[in-house]
């Protein structure tokens, strides 16, 4: 109590050193321990002879925690990537072909709109490269994914476009598919966008893309539309694994 | 299990729940805000000269713009004075009301003098554009190319605009966001021109209605967060999942048809659409007072380029500042007459800030090409409610326009003011702790109002 | 590595390998997530996109060699295009609408007159052009007179027009097949006009509707009508002094001109009947016998008066390569492009053939197509000399040897990259290509950036306080000193490349201290730093201002920081993160394969997407 008032230097008891006990100050320096010793070392007999004493363990070395957590990240697709692989699920066609492909019934705009909001860098502008998404960029998928997963419902599916030259609905599609007969098809969808089979995605995957199916085909069955029901919901099947987290990152 | 595991894992352990914290707690601040920030970057370099800081006599390395070097044609501030022979430069304005001066690329700003404040002699210590742009908007210099804090505008969607639909659109503006402690739904929306906004949000009728994209949106959402549950680091997974359902209210509310580069422009045609060096951001101005009227946003900023005169285009520097400002003029016009979206009976002008800032300024010398370079001073202007208005802070000296002592009593003892101070003061304005984001910078308590 | 990291690793190989002893059984490949998950970052990193139907198919395969796939695909393109990004985003090789690139000498604008018939013709000329007529010289070549009309400068002509005289046609201009409608123009006959084909042989070579039909909008142009003295096709000519007494002030312009022509210079007056070179600007500016050469090769055509009327529909966004958009653009964009172009192409190459990346900064070879090897051949020359003149320096030397470039490649063959082995001796990787020269204009500048770039090192002036100061030396002046005692000597090597320019500026005609004429003279106050009487830029390190871009291209390479800077954006960019304190150990070792290897990005980059690290992360636990 008398060292706390000490250090705090608001006290009015007198420390040792104020009240002149030398010897008490002594012994108040030590502390308690170092007191308890200087009385054992001089208030005991010594010993005839001294032995050695064991060796005490070494104390420990300082362990600092280093931080080990694991750096990585889940990368975001560059613009690029993203591009050239569209370009691609549209068969292969130059940017300004698929821009006029695209286009009709408000589907696409024009090449030029998007690039920024996509994250490309303008070097021009030194604008750099994004590398996080955000909700213009998200907006800007989605916009993009539609006009491709139409386009290739239209072509793939509608089309009646032999299998082999189909690129994004490589299958043989069913009406009113089963859970088997969907699974398997979008099995096709999950590995071409997101990279691997549904058997190795979450369990409940497959389901909660079999709702969406139905709902969709459920909610364009009987109406006239450019696509049928089952098409539409293929093609929103796609629309939602093109903007699937796991298929902007990687 | 060992000592050397234990703690690697609780040091883990600690770190993941560190990251996780200031994400949700950025999402459950109660400091919420209804007050609308405008930044505007000056691309280029102005030439302070011209505007805040006048100079109209040949004094040390001034060489002041005159009828040799300057197209004095459209200014119309510009009155004449003799300098030397048959040369005129301009006279200084002056006015009673406030103790400032002006030069006459103040343009119509001049009309609204008692609202701004000027902060000149800023202290950038570079003369790269990228470097002083990342100076102006971080209050730090780049390291390795890259901004190594968060600029101005990120600042204040993280602590005021996280609850907005869009927290922060850039549009050509040097935003940058850094740091894993910042809540993602921060990150700024990155545009070209402030039409791109409509494009993205525009869908097509024809094949999908809107509850299929409702139930889309749903999917893609819950795919997210079920990811994020699954994943050591969530907040990837969560900023995607929260910039889905901003995509997806955005689009409920049908709000692309507002912002199509025709809607902006029949609604807002006091801007000119059709100015060579500001057709763009006259655009990006409309869309800001829209976003603002809808409550859309917290933070926008747009860049205006052209300021960068090393040759014989130092002759249009002027009329760009003049046109720069009558944006700006136009801008607090209208935010003058346009109703706050939360508060009744205000307007917006009573809670909108806006900072307009450059890259650093240009020589007082004329170079050898008839323009001005690069220079490491600066000036900056504030219109805000919180800024004490008709007033310029910090100066610079006579014969070199070099940033001088700023007569603040900063801890360090005197020194000219610095990018940082200003940022520190801007943020501490609005009751944000610029320690979060500022490593340097002293909040200069005599600007603020 | 942290046991924990090693334990979770080593459980994964486990598993991969009773995968494998599945596969044994079963014949089958029985992958796990985290197998296509790595396949997956691997075919963005090294394919550019991700893993098609059949690739994953290929995966699926038990006999599938990972290896070999990496190996095959660290060679592609689109791997090359993925590491040059990383170099391009730091470098940013582009220049937009703030830098124009329209000297007098090169820029054919075009006016309107009516023809004798009545009907308008479109007539070509150079603004500044030297004619021995003082009503036309600088000027259009038809007067007020001819046509009804002025020409203001950058302006559509004012007034009411009348028929020019087929006389005054015949007398004044010409008719030209040029290099925009022709791809033979140089033969005697040009009969390969622009057609449909031209889009396969030449492609983004798509001159501007305006450019290809007669003012009534529907005839096709067959041949352009030019000022003649802008048709002379010699290589140089004599310089010309037209002895007019300079005007008084306030006197206007003769012969119903609305500007002045132009005054003997000094230099002319100096050197008058002397032969100059048409290829530079000094030429075009003091000889009535410069013109634009055959086909006009030596020009860029536009579709109006001012110098940025549109001549091709061109994008302005190209990522991978292609355009994404078109739109009309003038001719100084044109440039702007291949200038852009060659660089990438030149990283994309050294990249692509794994050379010594090093070339990067010290190649002298590089790749032209049609409009670079017109830049080179013929228009680089056009801003060369200025008050360089004075010293007689006339014949414009680029940091590209013109002789270097081949000549077979037309102006509007875009498709044919032919290499040039060795530019010349001032010729030093990217530093010396026009883009770099131009997007970086000051010596600094250069400097700077290439110190960030390749050494991963910045100039940061924390906190300093700036006095005003009379001393010209910044690595003495304080509040300068710190980031100029190394800025100056790296920015010194730039001395003989001018400012936003390729021009060089040869020692013998500019010894690197003290100027030749008098201190008043343009030479020595625009070439010459008159506070050091030295080269502008030289002061800080007269030696590198012999030893020039490549003697900082050795600098550099030789640094100790390069092979580490090379290392961490390469391994930050496919790792997606900042290199922690713990990747330490790991950097050491990549820079050691990195060096060891040759300084060859395959080696490196294998040595990355091989690791544990970048296997990480993609791991199914984030």
């Amino acid at each position: 109590m008398k060292r706390e008032n000490y250090r705090q230097g608001a006290s009015d008891a007198k420390t040792p050193a104020e009240s002149g006990s030398g010897p008490i100050l002594f012994f108040w320096r030590l502390g308690v321990p170092g007191a308890l010793a200087v009385t054992l070392v001089f208030g005991c007999a010594a010993p005839a002879a001294l032995a050695p004493s064991a060796p005490a363990p070494l104390p420990p070395p300082m362990v600092a925690a280093i931080d080990t957590t694991p750096k990585e990240r889940r990368r975001m697709m560059p613009p690029e990537v993203y591009l050239r692989a569209y370009l691609g699920w549209f068969g292969g066609l130059a940017p300004l072909d698929v821009q006029a492909k695209a286009r009709g019934k408000n589907m696409f705009d024009s090449w030029d709109d998007y690039l920024a909001a996509l994250g490309l860098p303008d070097y021009k502008v030194d604008l750099p490269r994004q590398s996080q998404s955000n909700t213009l960029m998200i907006a800007t998928l989605g916009r993009l994914g539609e006009a491709l997963c139409v386009r290739a419902a239209e072509h793939d599916l509608h089309g009646k476009t032999p299998a082999a030259a189909r690129v994004v609905f490589a299958f043989q599609p069913v009406a009113a598919p089963d859970d088997a007969q969907f699974a398997e098809r979008f099995d096709v969808l999950h590995r071409l966008f997101l990279g691997y089979p549904v058997r190795l995605a979450p369990s409940d995957r497959a389901a909660h893309f079999f709702a969406l199916y139905r709902a969709v085909a459920a909610q364009h069955a009987g109406k006239k539309g450019p696509l049928t029901p089952d098409e539409t919901a293929w093609a929103a099947v796609c629309t939602a694994l093109v903007q699937h987290p796991e298929a902007e990152l990687y | 299990m060992k000592r050397r595991t234990f703690l690697h894992v609780l040091g883990g352990s600690a770190a993941a729940v560190a990251l996780r914290k200031p994400l949700w707690a950025a999402a459950n601040s109660p400091a919420a805000s209804d007050d609308f920030f405008i930044f505007i970057h000056a691309a280029g370099g102005w030439d302070v000269t011209l505007w805040s800081d006048p100079r109209n006599e040949r004094r040390g390395l001034v060489e002041p713009a005159s009828s040799e070097n300057t197209d004095t044609a459209p200014l119309t501030h510009w009155k004449g004075t003799k300098l030397d022979g048959d040369v005129d430069t301009f006279e200084i304005l002056a006015p009673r009301d406030v103790p400032m001066r002006f030069g006459p690329g103040i343009g119509a700003l001049y009309d609204l003098r008692s609202r701004l404040t000027v902060v000149n002699g800023l202290a950038m210590a570079t003369v790269s554009h990228p470097d002083g742009t990342a100076f102006s908007a971080t209050g730090r210099h780049l390291q390795g190319g890259r901004a190594p804090a968060s600029s101005v505008d990120v600042a204040i969607a993280n602590e005021l605009g996280t609850s907005q639909l869009l927290p922060d659109v850039a549009v050509q503006f040097p935003s940058s966001y850094v740091g894993d402690h910042l809540d993602r739904r921060a990150v700024p929306l990155r545009v070209a021109n402030a039409a791109t906004v409509a494009k993205s949000l525009a869908r097509g009728e024809a094949y999908f209605d809107p509850s299929d994209r409702t139930a889309i949106t749903a999917l893609v959402t819950a795919e997210a967060h079920a990811l994020a549950k699954r994943s050591t680091f969530p907040e990837t997974y969560e900023r995607i999942a929260s910039q889905t359902g901003a995509v997806q209210q955005l689009l409920d509310d049908k709000l692309e048809a507002a912002f199509t580069q025709k809607a902006l422009q029949e609604r807002y045609p006091q801007f000119d659409y059709k100015a060579k060096n500001f057709g763009g951001a006259a655009l990006g101005a409309a869309f800001t007072v829209e976003a603002m009227q809808r409550n859309l946003v917290r933070c926008v900023g747009f860049a205006i380029g052209g300021f960068d005169t090393h040759n014989q285009n130092y002759k249009q520097q002027a009329h760009t500042q003049q046109e720069l400002f009558g944006v700006v003029a136009t801008l607090v016009d209208l935010l003058d007459r346009t109703p706050h979206p939360t508060r009744q009976g205000k307007k917006l002008a009573d809670h909108a800030h806006i900072l307009v800032f450059s890259d650093f300024c240009r020589t007082p010398q004329i170079n050898l090409s008839g323009g001005r370079d690069h220079y490491p001073n600066n000036s900056a202007l504030v219109i805000s409610p919180r800024f004490v208005a008709g007033r310029t802070f910090g100066k610079t000296d006579v014969e070199q326009v070099l940033p001088a002592d700023a007569g603040v009593a900063f801890a360090g003892g005197a020194r000219p003011l610095a990018p940082p101070d200003l940022l520190a003061t801007f943020l501490h304005a609005f009751d944000i702790d610029p320690a979060r984001y500022l490593r340097d910078g002293e909040v200069v308590q005599e600007m603020l109002a | 590595m942290p046991r924990v990291q090693i334990t979770v690793r080593r459980s994964i190989a486990a598993l991969c390998l009773l995968a494998l002893a599945a596969v044994a059984r079963d014949g089958a490949a029985d992958r796990e997530l985290a197998d296509y998950r790595y396949f997956r970052a691997l075919s963005v990193d090294l394919l550019g996109r991700p893993p098609t139907a059949g690739e994953l198919a290929a995966l699926d395969k038990p006999d599938f060699d990972l290896n070999a796939w990496i190996d095959t695909h660290l060679a592609g393109p689109a791997y090359a295009s993925r590491l040059a990004s990383i170099y391009l985003d730091a470098l940013r090789l582009e220049v937009g609408p703030s830098f124009q690139f329209v000297p007098n000498p090169l820029v054919l604008r075009r006016e309107t007159v009516l023809g004798p018939d009545g009907a308008p013709i479109y007539v070509y000329f150079r603004r500044g052009q030297r004619r021995v007529d003082p009503a036309t010289d600088g000027d259009f070549c038809l007067t007020h007179d001819e046509t009804g009309l002025s020409f203001p400068p950058n302006a559509p002509s004012l007034g009411f027009p009348i028929a020019v005289s087929q006389e005054v046609l015949d007398a004044k201009t010409t008719l030209v097949k040029p290099w925009w409608l022709y791809g033979d123009y140089r033969a005697a006959l040009p009969s390969d006009r622009i057609s449909k084909d031209w889009s396969t042989r030449f492609p983004s070579f798509v001159p501007v509707p305006q450019l290809l039909v007669e003012p009534d909008g529907k005839t096709p142009t067959t041949a352009v009508r030019v000022c003649k003295e802008e048709a002379q096709t010699a290589d140089t000519g004599n310089v010309y002094v037209s002895g007019r007494p300079a005007p008084k002030k306030g006197e206007p312009p003769p012969a119903g001109r609305l500007t002045q022509p132009p005054g003997d210079s000094g230099f002319a007056k100096a050197t008058k009947g002397r032969a100059v070179s048409c290829l530079s600007g000094t030429g075009f500016q003091s000889s009535v016998q410069c013109g634009c050469g055959i086909g006009l090769e030596r020009c860029m055509p536009a579709s109006g008066p001012q110098f940025e009327s549109a001549a091709f529909q061109l994008p302005t966004h190209t990522p991978l390569g292609l355009a994404f958009d078109a739109s009309p653009q003038p001719a100084s964009t044109w440039e702007k492009l291949w200038w852009s172009e060659e660089a990438k192409r030149f990283l994309l190459k050294i990249i692509v053939d794994d050379r010594d990346f090093r070339e990067v900064l010290t190649s002298r070879a590089t790749e032209v197509n049609g409009p670079l090897a017109q830049f080179y051949r013929f228009l680089a020359g056009a801003t060369c000399c200025g008050p360089a003149a004075d010293a007689g320096y006339a014949q414009p030397e680029g940091v590209v040897d013109p002789g270097a470039v081949p000549a077979a490649l037309v102006p509007e063959d875009t498709a044919t990259w032919l290499p040039i082995a060795d530019r010349g001796p001032h010729a030093a990787g990217i530093l010396t290509m026009p883009i770099f020269l131009v997007k970086y204009g000051s010596r600094r500048a250069r400097a700077h950036v290439l110190y960030n770039a390749f050494l991963c090192k910045d100039f940061v002036a924390d906190s300093v306080k700036l006095a005003p100061s009379d001393e010209p030396d910044l690595t003495k002046r304080a509040g300068c000193s710190a980031c100029h005692q190394t800025l100056e000597p790296m920015a010194a090597f730039f001395t003989r490349v001018a400012e936003s320019d390729w021009t060089w500026l040869p020692s013998q005609l500019f010894p690197a201290s003290g100027c030749a004429k008098a201190p008043s003279s343009g030479l020595c106050k625009q070439v010459y730093d008159p506070a050091f009487h030295m080269l502008r830029g030289a002061y800080a390190s007269p030696a590198h201002v012999e030893e020039g871009p490549p003697g900082l291209a050795k600098d550099i390479v030789d640094a100790p920081e390069f092979a580490p800077c090379v290392v961490e954006n390469v391994a930050q960019s496919l790792l997606g993160r900042q290199l922690e304190p713990e990747d330490d150990a790991w950097k050491t070792q990549l820079v050691k394969t990195f060096v060891d290897g040759g300084y060859r990005m395959r080696t490196l980059v294998r040595a990355i997407v091989t690791s544990p690290r970048y296997r990480a992360g993609n791991d199914v636990r984030r």
